[in-house]
């Protein structure tokens, strides 16, 4: 019983760097409308960022918890204006094609760089730290600190988006960008703004991640599908949903590494093809948040 | 010089044209209604103005300056702004956060929020009720309040009276010498002539793309508009 | 005025007799080359087919999937079950791989077609990773480590010269099958349908057109294909593990990118691709990464500034084609409508 509680608790707690995983994949999605399959490896370029910044150049975790989201913003800012904004349109076939070779380019430029080595930063301990929650039952001290990060990251873009002039822009372009420009909203600017956003949730995301296990430059396409996951179990367009639907992965993932121990991934894909056979109505109610 | 003048503008959608050589002015504080049947090409006109919809050429100024080919956010910080038909409110803001979204066009001027709650006193009652939970007649009120959000020097409006009742369009027409007070030029496309004629300091009436008839209305009787509408004179 | 409706050009003949002729100087490779080249023509026409039914599925019915991997793994893993531990002849259990991917397929799309464009290409992945786990997990097959061809199968197909020409006709037969079932179903009423309905999927719905129906159908041949193509792809090797079935890049990244360098949405696209993605990979196999990144680059750029990828511009430059699939008005007395 204790093995199982402590499986939960592992489980929900790991559901906190899911959610850092697929915010930034709600934000792109919620206000853009685009599914941006580079997102895992923007989340793996945001942990070898830290990388540099922790180990590399030795300042630690917490300037490369600052820096990392905000160079991977400015990249994310660039990205939209030079390129993704091009691709804005009816059609979904561009931007899925174009960031699916983006994707690509992104993977292998970090093999280029950084070899195919697997790279870690060292927290000092924390990492395997144990926090007792009942007797016999712990979670890490790390994957609270996850926790506490995402609700921080999340609570924060929930403020940003329901509180703030840029999040009320936000909401109207994703409503109809067409009638937010001709009120004056620089929508160009206001995509750019929205990928920097998305963009520095994956630098959080990938340092958080860098501490958590070890990545090497490929580990991209699994983060991608979690935080894909993750969204449509939580609900599309909602931005807490995000929160709760990493906790359900993370739990579904638990409860199949329990039964047995190779069907941990497993668990928590054909948890989220439950989600879409029973409640496809949730799917089609896009975007309302 | 007019405040805004249009030069044979065609516009096209694909390979439909829509507008053949149109000419158009308007100056500050006037009201120009701009009539025809459905798809004479009021709206194209409109949406030309704005920067929007077909593609377009020919001449385009507003304060001696030219703006066709500029974005639509530019010209709305220029000062031109829009009640499109079926008013677009923004479905996930609320009353109060849909009038705001008219302070993007960074302009400054007499139109706040206060001021528009003041003409739309209803309005500050729900101002945080989602803007689409509305009636008909209050999201036209939202819809022309977030236009004069952005204190614009024209205002174009597109359909007003469409789907709401004759009682309604009455209030809102109501507003029209508040909001001309301020020095502002009113567009409007009606398709109710009797409505605009009652308004309008200048009529353009359209017919196919083409300008058919063109005056004040005071010149202008009903007989010629119902030719210019019917084709009986062409 | 009278008019009428062709889809042929005016050298419909001489292309259908100068492919033909092409098909056959392919047929006769075994008399002059040797087993690595015949080995990579084979791949090269795997590939093709693959990149055919990519662009069947996405160019022309508008379903794009990133996930179909799961199918060459599926096919490549029937074929060995089927073949390999139940000893059917090969000739026999190559369409039944083809069946078996045919048959996941049918649920997959009940499923999945539900979910809009994005949403459905990154579900078909999931599906992919779904089967890749479940496939590792089946002891019977050999589990993570996969299982080998064994020898006997490969022994029926005669001797390595004979195996080899044996393969490549097989490949080389399917490859011609693929291109003529797309270019068929194009001209068909269905496949005018589909294509209605990738430019306007309301507007298609509105006219009667059934979307959905006519996209299972498709998807179901596609995947037929697929699944052969992935069971001679492994025939090749000899060995298959969940892995090397299953692989994203191998089966989707690259087969995406010949579609869109080639041209999305020309039946010739592919073909184009499939020479131009083989060029690229001799040419630059030295340099690892970079290729990659070139190959993404190459890709994105193609989308940007020619969606019509290769195939496209020359279309336009030069009016060719060789697969005539849109139908075109021929004004009798010579006016312009």
């Amino acid at each position: 019983m204790t093995e199982f509680l402590n499986l939960l608790a592992q489980g929900a707690t790991i559901g906190g760097l899911y959610a850092l995983f697929a915010a930034g994949l709600s934000i792109v999605f919620g206000i853009l409308r685009l599914v941006n399959l580079a997102h895992g490896d923007m989340i793996i370029l945001g942990a070898f960022t830290g990388h540099v910044v922790a180990t590399a150049m030795g300042l630690g975790f917490i300037p490369a918890l600052i820096i990392a989201p905000l160079l991977m913003g400015a990249f994310g800012y660039a990205l939209q204006r030079l390129l993704l904004n091009r691709l804005i349109g009816k059609d979904i076939l561009p931007p899925l094609l174009v960031t699916f070779g983006l994707s690509m380019m992104i993977q292998n430029a970090l093999l280029l760089v950084f070899t195919a080595d697997t790279q870690k930063i060292a927290l000092g301990g924390i990492e395997t730290a144990s926090v007792p929650l009942l007797p016999g039952v712990a979670v890490g001290s790390y994957a609270l600190i996850v926790l506490a990060v995402a609700v921080v990251v999340i609570g924060g873009l929930h403020l940003l988006l329901m509180r703030t002039a840029l999040g009320r822009t936000f909401r109207a372009t994703a409503d109809d960008a067409e009638t937010a420009r001709q009120l004056g909203v620089r929508t160009p600017h206001v995509f750019g703004l929205a990928t920097a956003l998305a963009l520095a949730a994956c630098g959080i995301a990938g340092v958080m991640l860098a501490v958590w296990t070890s990545f090497t430059p490929l580990a991209g396409s699994t983060r991608l599908l979690i935080a894909f996951e993750v969204i449509v179990i939580g609900g599309i367009g909602s931005i807490w949903g995000t929160l709760l639907g990493g906790i359900l992965l993370g739990l579904a993932q638990a409860i199949g590494g329990w039964i047995n121990p190779e069907w941990q991934m497993l668990a928590g894909h054909i948890a989220f093809l439950a989600v879409l056979v029973l409640m496809p109505g949730g799917l089609f109610a896009q975007g309302r948040r | 010089m007019s405040l805004l003048s249009v030069q044979s503008l065609t516009a096209h959608y694909g390979d439909m044209q829509a507008l053949y050589g149109v000419d158009f002015g308007i100056d500050a504080g006037q009201v120009a209604a701009v009539i025809g049947p459905n798809g004479a090409g009021k709206t194209t006109l409109m949406r030309a103005m704005l920067g929007a919809g077909a593609r377009t050429a020919g001449r385009i100024e507003f304060a001696g300056q030219p703006i066709l080919g500029l974005p639509p956010e530019a010209i709305a910080a220029l000062g031109i702004a829009m009640v499109p038909e079926g008013r677009r409110l923004f479905a996930s803001l609320s009353v109060e956060e849909n009038l705001r979204m008219g302070e993007s066009a960074g302009r400054k001027g007499v139109w706040t929020l206060a001021r528009v709650f003041d003409l739309f006193p209803i309005l500050k009652e729900r101002r945080h009720r989602p803007a689409t939970a509305l009636s008909g007649g209050q999201q036209q009120m939202v819809a022309v309040g977030r236009a004069l959000m952005t204190n614009p020097k024209i205002l174009l409006c597109d359909e007003l009276s469409l789907g709401l009742s004759p009682l309604v369009v009455e209030d809102i027409y109501a507003l029209f010498p508040a909001i001309l007070a301020e020095g502002m030029a009113l567009v409007i496309v009606e398709q109710d002539v009797g409505r605009a004629l009652k308004v309008a300091t200048s009529v353009t009436c359209l017919m196919e793309g083409r300008v058919v008839l063109q005056g004040a209305p005071g010149d202008l009787s009903v007989d010629r508009i119902a030719q210019a509408y019917f084709g009986a004179a062409a | 005025m009278g008019a009428t409706i062709s889809r042929s050009g005016p050298h419909g003949p001489k292309i259908a007799l100068a492919g033909a002729a092409v098909v056959l100087i392919l047929a006769a490779l075994p008399a002059f080359a040797d087993r690595a080249t015949l080995r990579l023509a084979t791949e090269m026409a795997g590939y093709l087919t693959l990149a055919v039914m990519w662009n069947l599925l996405a160019g022309y019915a508008g379903v794009m999937s990133i996930g179909q991997q799961v199918f060459v793994g599926l096919g490549g893993y029937a074929f060995f079950v089927v073949a390999g531990l139940w000893g059917v002849p090969v000739f026999a259990a190559l369409p039944l791989a083809g069946a078996f991917a045919a048959f996941i397929a049918l649920p997959i799309a009940l499923i999945l077609f539900r979910l809009n464009g994005a949403y459905f290409a990154v579900a078909t992945w999931v599906v992919a990773e779904i089967a890749a786990l479940v496939i590792a997990q089946t002891y019977a097959v050999g589990g993570g480590a996969g299982m080998s061809l064994p020898t006997q199968v490969a022994k029926s197909l005669g001797n390595n010269d004979q195996r080899s020409a044996l393969i490549w006709w097989l490949a080389l037969a399917l490859c011609c099958i693929a291109a003529g079932l797309a270019y068929l179903w194009m001209r068909s009423p269905r496949g005018l349908a589909l294509m209605a309905m990738r430019d306007d999927e309301i507007a298609a719905a509105g006219l009667g057109v059934s979307t959905t129906r006519n996209r299972i159908m498709v998807y179901l041949i596609a995947t037929f294909i697929t699944g052969i193509a992935g069971a001679i792809l492994f025939l090749v090797k000899l060995r298959i593990s969940p892995s090397a079935a299953f692989d994203v890049n191998e089966w989707t990244a690259s087969i995406i990118f010949i579609v869109v360098i080639g041209g999305l949405g020309y039946l010739e696209g592919p073909l184009l691709g499939v020479l131009l993605f083989f060029a690229l990979r001799a040419l630059l196999a030295g340099f690892g990464p970079w290729y990659l990144i070139a190959l993404g680059a190459l890709a994105i750029a193609t989308m940007l500034f020619a969606p019509g990828g290769l195939w496209g511009l020359i279309h336009r430059r030069f009016g060719w084609e060789i697969f005539p699939v849109r139908r075109r008005v021929i004004l009798t007395n010579g006016e312009t409508p």
